[in-house]
């Protein structure tokens, strides 16, 4: 088979992984070696679904042992074989990175034989790469479930990120999904990954001969092919990045890749609106400091696909609004729909030689759109006065652009909400 | 008053010494190709003074500091007709109230400058991503782009910290310039053509290999050519290796 199957092939394989991101490492080149990493990271390009390429993503092998039922390469497919050697695809590393196209690699793999030898092949392509070719790029390794911890420690001093997919969020549907992996397997990896990281903290960065997985372990959850609730899932990220010290976790809109399987939905109802939706909240978890269950409650355990997180959460929690801005702090800033932790930041640092007024607001960044009906400005109102909170959250769900296109006529706006569109018809 | 410069940034320097000291601040400042005159306005054309810009440049890091004179510059690098007057409205501002004024994003004389400097490090940022490099005969990587902004500095640097033992040259076309590199040091000259190069030998393999790659990652069932031109603005297209559609 010649290169040009492979990657075709092993691309079309890899492409349902969701993570790319170049970032969270930074390290200047060595002399004599190519390569640096950029702490915010570098997109090279986007192809045509509009995801970024960042990362030459690509799997070692796509001849998969395991049957996991919503994976493309499960071995009762019929389907399309290929692997790579460790020397193509470090050649090939090495010359789109010349040339500019990737940021790095990101190799994972199907499960060939057995988990080790798996493992022991990805880390050889890192290793060629590192020690050989003078390679000093990004490097993301998938961490195989199963595999010797030995192995994944091997792994993580040649590459900047490791990442192993939890996919299902419970481990009742794990296990009717995918029947050779336990949660446990998938976790116990990450876990020692995670002490790694925490006892090599405590030394000097100068005693440590080799940096061990510097920007940090990310995971991926599947949406839309179990009945998991955005709650169940919200928690479980939560948990993922505190407990786990995990710097992502990724969300992949399930599309349906088997037909006749019994165990998954053979359609989703806009898996994609509720991807945004969930990524939109893992950003309120971040960088935000919400918590899961402010934002979610038993009641109600699924976002809103027409109101964003944020913006569902305030009107909530109406009676915390109008904000003044020129007196709240940065983090009572934050929870303001409009406003985010860059123009927060820049209202806290302007503030501090002029009271601000409803235009200035503008230069910093803020989505006025949003933020105007929970603020004060000098003391003034600027949104409508005396609004009922069905009429302020049919002005915010207006005219969005963002959710107009993942909508893409998928649900019917009238169908959804009959009761509010009464009501406010009959208002 | 309003004071031209040829578009050097010590020219521009200089305009703002003769600002100061000759014309006692009642002045705007353009780059000559930008204004037109009218029957009004008094114009004055200064050209690279080298004494004047040192002491300029000198002044404006001792008081306000490194940082804020790389805005400066940046702020420059946007060629738009009010970035000079917009860097000179800001000093106006900083010497009279010290280098934290950068922060006071809504006055009147910062904020078009910041305008400025995030327009060169929008794009420029884009640009690290979207510059292809060509492997050559002679193992000289070359990549041709246009900018909407002078960005062959910020380029300049990035690639020499990444590319410890390559030569490579960036070409401007749009501004006719090329920045060229040894693998230690980087130089700006003028080029119009690189057409007399010769292709490497593998060069057309690794492009096919990509061009593959490119169009086998995109998940189909997921198709939003609306987001990908959002993110890759058509007008970069025209010296990618792949093909997006």
């Amino acid at each position: 088979m010649n290169l040009q199957s492979k990657i075709e092939i092993l691309a079309e394989s890899a492409k349902y992984d969701v993570s790319c991101s170049s970032s969270g490492s930074e390290r200047n080149a060595k002399k004599g070696m190519i390569g640096n990493t950029a702490l915010p990271g570098i997109c090279h390009s986007w192809s045509s679904d509009g995801r970024c390429i960042s990362l030459l993503k690509i799997l070692m092998s796509n001849n998969c042992v395991y049957d996991c039922a919503y994976c493309v390469n499960r071995r009762s497919n019929d389907f399309r074989r290929a692997s790579f050697t460790p020397e193509e695809l470090a050649d090939i590393t090495m010359n789109f990175y010349k040339r500019n196209y990737i940021e790095g690699l990101f190799l994972s793999s199907a499960v060939i034989r057995n988990p080790d030898y798996t493992m022991e092949q990805m880390i050889k392509v890192a290793q060629l790469l590192r020690e050989e070719k003078g390679y000093n790029g990004y490097i993301h390794l998938k961490a195989i479930p199963g595999a010797d911890h030995k192995l994944i420690e091997t792994a993580g001093y040649y590459a900047d990120r490791m990442s192993l997919n939890l996919e299902v969020p419970t481990q009742n549907n794990l296990q009717l999904l995918a029947p050779e992996k336990t949660q446990e397997a998938i976790t116990s990896p990450m876990l020692h990954v995670k002490n790694k990281i925490d006892e090599l903290a405590h030394y000097n960065k100068r005693e440590i001969s080799k940096p061990f997985v510097p920007a940090g372990q990310t995971t991926q959850l599947m949406v839309g092919a179990t009945n998991d609730s955005d709650l169940t899932i919200m928690h479980l990220s939560e948990r993922m990045y505190k407990q786990m010290k995990l710097k992502r976790v990724y969300y992949s809109a399930y599309i349906p890749v088997v037909k006749d399987n019994n165990l998954l939905p053979a359609q989703v109802d806009t898996p994609l609106l509720r991807e945004h939706r969930l990524y939109q909240a893992d950003w309120l978890l971040r960088f935000y400091k919400f918590n899961a269950h402010e934002l979610l409650t038993k009641e109600a355990p699924n976002f809103d696909p027409l109101l964003d997180p944020k913006c569902n959460w305030a009107l909530l929690h109406y009676d915390k609004f109008p904000i003044e801005i020129n007196r709240a702090d940065y983090y009572l800033l934050l929870r303001i729909p409009g406003i985010g932790p860059t123009s927060a930041r820049r209202i806290v640092e302007t503030r501090r030689f002029a009271y601000l007024n409803f235009e200035d607001l503008k230069k910093m960044g803020v989505v006025l759109k949003r933020a105007q009906h929970f603020i004060l400005c000098k003391g003034k109102f600027y949104g409508q006065k005396n609004i009922r909170i069905e009429l302020l959250k049919q002005l915010l769900t207006s005219n969005n652009r963002q959710t107009d296109q993942l909508l893409n006529n998928q649900i019917n706006l009238f169908n959804l909400y009959p009761q509010t569109f009464d009501k406010t018809l009959r208002a | 008053m309003v004071i031209l410069h040829d578009g050097q940034f010590t020219s521009l320097l200089s305009a703002i010494y003769d600002a100061y000291y000759i014309y006692k601040h009642d002045c705007t400042i353009y780059q000559d190709t930008d204004y037109t005159p009218d029957l009004i306005e008094e114009t004055v054309m200064v050209f690279t003074q080298s004494d004047k810009a040192d002491k300029v440049a000198k002044s404006i890091i001792a008081k306000l500091g490194k940082e804020v004179f790389e805005h400066l510059l940046y702020a420059f690098y946007a060629e738009e007709k009010e970035s000079s007057n917009s860097i000179y409205q800001f000093l106006k501002y900083a010497f009279l109230r010290g280098p934290d004024v950068i922060q006071y994003r809504s006055h009147p004389q910062v904020n078009p400058m910041l305008n400025h400097y995030q327009r060169v490090t929008r794009e420029g940022h884009r640009m690290l991503g979207l510059i292809r490099f060509v492997e050559m005969e002679t193992g000289l990587l070359v990549s041709q782009f246009e900018s909407d902004t002078f960005l062959l500095p910020l380029l300049s640097s990035h690639f020499l910290n990444r590319m410890t033992n390559e030569n490579w040259m960036l070409h401007d076309l749009k501004r006719g310039l090329a920045s060229v590199c040894n693998g230690t040091t980087w130089n700006i000259i003028q080029l119009n053509s690189t057409d007399t190069l010769k292709l490497s030998n593998n060069e057309l393999h690794y492009q096919e290999l990509w061009q593959i790659y490119f169009v086998h990652i995109a998940i189909k069932e997921r198709k939003n050519s609306k987001l990908q031109s959002q993110m890759m603005p058509k007008k970069y297209w025209k010296y990618l290796i792949e093909k997006p559609l």
